[in-house]
């Protein structure tokens, strides 16, 4: 990964108790697990909105364009999130397996992941509080 | 005795695969300061989730009020419950991941265990949705399908 900085453990560094090393592996593992259905999610939904968007004639004028924005949001965050999860994956296993310091790397990732959720979750807010003001 | 009488010694280090690294696994002041770097976002996620459970309760309560059929009010509140509980278990985990890592920043090193649990916890979570989310998408589009296969040999 680009972003990946090689850097040597610093003398001072603290070691990591058994009990962290292995949180850090489960969150490795989960990680793995979560980016591959958001990327799997950010393909299949993504081709199918693809494929509806270019087949639907009244697309614009439509009820469904709302829903259709925020299936989109939901297709960009899986992709962003998937890809920086598995980054942090990538960063944690190879510092684990190979004592490479990937560690930053992967927590630069977790913090990208962390941003990109947040703008979701903005962004669901915004769709939530239109649907609200339409509701009401 | 090996098996070609004809081959070289082998020696320890040059003829077998690496032996696996036996270093200490330590963390280094930039990868604790990029956890730490971690804390303001983890933050501002819960309080966007605090807000999302906040609209969606609103919109809930708008639609138990307002003129729409028992179905619809059925549906609204049973994913309304859904949702506000899965937000609450991330909020929670997120709430300790961003405490630990703000007491890291401070120079409590102990609150790194704590943090890297908190993280393994959230992973955890996200991890059994997204297979439970998988499966529920993989069935509804089957079950499209049978529906839509049924109709059209009608």
């Amino acid at each position: 990964m680009s972003d990946q900085t090689v850097q040597p453990i610093a003398p001072d560094a603290a070691r990591l108790s058994p009990a962290e090393v292995a949180s850090l592996r489960r969150a490795s593992s989960w990680a793995r697990t979560v980016a591959i259905i958001g990327l799997a999610f950010a393909v299949v939904v993504g081709l199918g909105l693809g494929v509806f968007a270019a087949t639907s004639e009244s697309l614009r004028s439509s009820a469904l364009t709302g829903v259709l924005i925020s299936i989109l949001a939901a297709v960009i965050f899986a992709a962003v999130a998937g890809q920086q999860l598995l980054g942090y994956r990538r960063g944690i296993a190879s510092f684990l397996a190979h004592r490479e310091p990937a560690l930053p790397a992967s927590f630069r990732n977790l913090r990208t992941f962390f941003w990109a959720y947040s703008i979701y979750m903005a962004f669901s807010a915004a769709m939530g509080v239109l649907t609200l003001l339409r509701v009401l | 005795m090996p098996a070609n009488p004809f081959e070289p010694p082998q020696t320890a280090d040059l003829d077998r695969s690496a032996p696996p690294v036996q270093a200490p696994l330590a963390v280094s002041e930039e990868a604790l300061g990029e956890l730490i770097a971690t804390a303001p976002a983890a933050r501002w996620l819960t309080r966007l989730i605090s807000l999302s459970i906040a609209v969606g309760l609103i919109e809930a309560a708008a639609v138990m009020t307002g003129h729409w059929s028992m179905g619809v009010k059925a549906g609204r509140l049973l994913s309304t419950a859904v949702g506000t509980g899965i937000a609450t278990l991330f909020l929670i985990v997120l709430r300790r991941l961003a405490t630990a890592t703000e007491r890291l920043r401070t120079g409590d090193t102990g609150a790194r265990a704590e943090a890297l649990a908190a993280q393994a916890s959230y992973f955890k979570i996200l991890g059994i949705l997204a297979l439970i989310a998988a499966g529920l998408l993989i069935l509804g589009a089957g079950a499209g399908y049978l529906v839509g296969r049924m109709a059209a040999g009608r």
